[in-house]
């Protein structure tokens, strides 16, 4: 066979079966996707397959996630010392500077600690904390204490804010409680952040 | 809450009336709620009447949505309390006329010709042709809110007496808040009322009742024992374990605080957010499992779906193009800004990351694109509202209505649209470009929920799957969701998945059928699952699942890259077949 026939009859075979090829793909309605590309994170790792994979509710595009807890519980006396410390975690980049302020009870005392200031260069995805010191705040009579932080986006103030309460810091009596009752209000606490997860905002 | 059937479903506990009292107990949960008193709607006629005018106000405070200074300001001019609830309480307590004030707020009551001391009192409540919705405190004690004066007739009056109703403040008590919700809901339907009409459309007249549990300085996250979360949410369905009972619950504050916190009372955004849901779930249904959202990730495209039409619904209303969610407000001694500030108009970094290169078909599962989208075709000469109303409460509506997503709206609003040749093209250029990136020639179902049935013979792909930080899945690239209507025979009982690498090692592909009602990923809502697999654990070559048992009925199935267990790179085919030897194929 010379070496035209031969081309001949290859090329014959290639279009052959690249027509086959066409006609079967036609008839099998295939459908493809494209390829993933790199995007922000979705909602559920994979591989780690239980009850519990969504993540805590909030509304829609928040900035940040902000919160104050007493590092050492909450006295029971003014004259005791409270240290709360607030955390922010940013979801979301909000220029250089993060502003915090501090908003306190009018007679709380403040020991230490900074009522307002600046972070630098807090990026999205990290988390920073921040402690202060006061008297005159206990469990002895309910206050609010509220810890804000705002950066910037486009010209807009765009932050967080979240409030501690002594009125609801656990009372002592409550560390008192059997194994049984402990068992019942995990379950009821556990019931009632598996309906928290599910609730539209 | 939004959405699917049983969302809160696994805590719903029988309903019980005792007493005049709701109640529920057992289990080792008690819930037991005061009914809502009736609503005073009758007139009582009087024989040579007394005439109290007044007029019913509140006021809220002023919202700066742009700019260094944005955020909650100082009070608004006094606004009026339209088409609300007005009672009138004899020395005794007892109700002796009922009556609603008018759209200026103004009140005009008779009274019985007794002397006396009465008390006018303007309620939270309306359930007239304008609007029906009751704001009440909270689900135990079910009080609406009320401005109210006291006034003395001698009886022999033969002109009306004008009484001085207190505005309902935006500070102190923050009754204005209460008022400021019910004042939303009346502009909601206002709104929806003077754009649904269009040919084929069913008038809306007015939406059936709502109730808004608010307080204020509290937050509803105090129902699910999380006092310190900012939470604003609507409840489709009763959870008596959280005393939780179907309605919305907006944000008063939190720990007691009204200032320097978030609240959600004088959010105009965040109120209709939340009656978009209330919206949803009466006038189309929602089957979306609920959760978190943020607008910037791939979700859901139920929970997407459910979150960007409350979005864009509240924008629609407004007539802004925007979402804006305060945090604090000018009398908060630290700072005060905003919290949630949404661009419906147009694409922003960090809102949602739709551009050049984005994936097709990628949008319907980003709530912010959803939003972007609705609120471009709305703006859409010969579509506008009523067609996007008429899309939603009628082609999303019935009971063969299932999984309902964007794709789902797009593909019936083109639809609708065929064969009017202008808006069908500003249709397809938003859902191509500006807000979904679809196809606007292709099935605008296909990305999710798209419909299989038993046939011959059909192929798919997953191309390409990568690995991204954290090992998450992507919703479009990595997932397929068909929409398999199980006729409950055993010969379409068992599906076998078969996959193979095109050219190499195929990625580990999972086979997952859920339940209408599912969380995507919760083992519990499952229909059936391959019974040996572990997870993460690495198969090759098929899978099988089988429903025997189940019902007939709407299932999901779920064709899953496992992303722990990637292969080479190449793509991976796959079928889809049922144990009559058919293929499920669109």
């Amino acid at each position: 066979m010379s070496l035209k026939k031969s081309l001949l009859l290859g090329c014959s075979l290639v279009i052959f079966g690249l027509g086959l090829g066409g006609v079967f793909y036609y008839f099998t309605d295939h459908q493809s996707r494209t390829p993933a590309s790199a995007l922000p994170a979705p909602l559920v790792k994979k591989g780690n397959w239980s009850h519990d994979v969504v993540t805590p509710v909030g509304k829609p595009q928040r900035m940040m996630d902000v919160s104050i807890t007493p590092v050492n519980g909450v006295p029971s006396s003014n004259d005791q010392e409270l240290i709360l410390r607030a955390t922010v975690s940013l979801y979301q980049s909000l220029g250089n500077e993060i502003e915090y302020h501090w908003v306190l009870p009018m007679d709380a005392t403040l020991v230490d600690g900074n009522l307002t200031d600046v972070w630098q260069n807090l990026q999205a995805g990290q988390s920073v904390s921040v402690d202060i010191a006061l008297l005159n705040v206990s469990r002895a009579e309910p206050k609010t204490i509220v810890f804000q932080a705002f950066g910037m986006r486009d010209g807009v103030r765009l932050g967080g804010s979240a409030a501690f309460s002594t009125a609801s810091a656990k009372p002592k009596s409550e560390e008192g409680e059997t194994a049984s009752q402990k068992l019942q209000s995990q379950e009821k606490a556990k019931r009632q952040a598996d309906a928290f997860r599910n609730v539209q905002q | 809450m939004l959405k699917p059937q049983k969302l809160i479903l696994y805590t719903l506990l029988p309903f019980l009336a005792a007493c005049g009292k709701l109640s529920n107990e057992g289990g080792g949960n008690s819930f037991s709620s005061t009914p809502e008193a009736a609503y005073c709607a009758s007139p009582t006629a009087y024989t040579s009447p007394i005439t109290i005018t007044g007029t019913a106000q509140f006021r809220s405070r002023l919202l700066q949505a742009t700019g260094m200074g944005a955020g909650l300001k100082g009070p608004t001019a006094a606004k009026p309390i339209r088409y609300a609830e007005v009672q009138v309480l004899n020395s005794a307590g007892s109700v002796v006329q009922c009556g609603q004030t008018d759209g200026s707020g103004a009140v005009s009551v008779t009274v019985p010709p007794s002397p006396g001391t009465y008390t006018l009192k303007v309620l939270s409540r309306a359930d007239n042709n304008h609007y029906k919705v009751s704001v009440l405190n909270n689900t135990t004690s079910n009080v609406p809110y009320a401005t109210s004066v006291q006034f003395t007739v001698t009886g022999a009056e033969s002109s009306p007496v004008a009484v001085t109703i207190p505005v309902a403040a935006h500070n102190g008590n923050v009754l204005g808040g209460a008022f400021n919700i019910l004042d939303q809901i009346y502009l909601a339907n206002e709104y929806i009322r003077n754009n649904s009409t269009c040919p084929g459309c069913t008038a809306f007249t007015v939406a059936p009742k709502a109730v808004v549990y608010w307080t204020a300085g509290s937050s509803p996250g105090s129902y699910y024992n999380s006092p310190n979360t900012a939470i604003s949410f609507f409840s489709k369905s009763s959870d008596y374990t959280s005393g939780i009972l179907r309605g919305i619950y907006m944000l008063g504050g939190i720990n007691g605080d009204l200032n320097c916190t978030d609240t959600d009372h004088f959010d105009d955004s965040v109120i209709l957010h939340e009656y978009g849901h209330f919206l949803e779930d009466t006038f189309a249904g929602s089957d979306s499992p609920g959760g978190s959202h943020d607008g910037n990730r791939l979700v859901d495209a139920r929970l997407a779906w459910s979150e960007g039409w409350s979005n864009f619904v509240q924008g629609a209303i407004r007539g802004v193009g925007r979402y804006t969610d305060t945090v604090g407000n000018i009398d908060c001694s630290g700072s005060h800004g905003l919290g949630v500030n949404l661009d419906l108009e147009t694409a922003q970094a960090g809102q949602d990351q739709m551009g050049m290169g984005t994936p097709s078909g990628q949008g319907i599962f980003r709530e912010v694109s959803i939003s972007r989208a609705l609120y471009d075709i709305h703006q859409i000469t010969n579509v506008q509202f009523p067609l996007v109303w008429k899309v939603f409460s009628q082609g999303m509506n019935g009971g063969s209505v299932v999984f309902r997503n964007m794709g789902l709206f797009n593909s019936l609003m083109r639809t609708t649209l065929t064969g009017n040749a202008i808006p069908l093209a500003a249709f397809n250029a938003v859902i191509a470009d500006g807000g979904e990136y679809q196809d606007p020639g292709g099935d605008l179902t296909r990305e999710y929920a798209y419909v299989v049935t038993p046939k011959v013979s059909c192929s798919y792909t997953i191309s390409g799957v990568l690995t991204t930080e954290g090992g998450v899945t992507n919703f479009l690239e990595n997932e397929d969701f068909f929409q398999y209507r199980f006729d409950g025979l055993a010969a379409n009982a068992v599906i076998t998945l078969n996959y193979t690498g095109n050219g190499g090692t195929p990625d580990d592909l999972d086979l997952y059928i859920y339940n209408r009602s599912h969380t995507y990923g919760n083992y519990k809502t499952f229909a059936a699952k391959e019974s040996a697999r572990r997870y993460p654990t690495s198969e090759s070559g098929s899978e099988v699942v089988n429903l025997t048992g189940r019902p007939a009925g709407y299932y999901m199935i779920n064709v899953s890259a496992d992303r722990d267990n990637l292969g080479n790179g190449a793509s991976t085919s796959y079928t889809l077949t049922t144990n009559s030897g058919a293929q499920l194929c669109p």
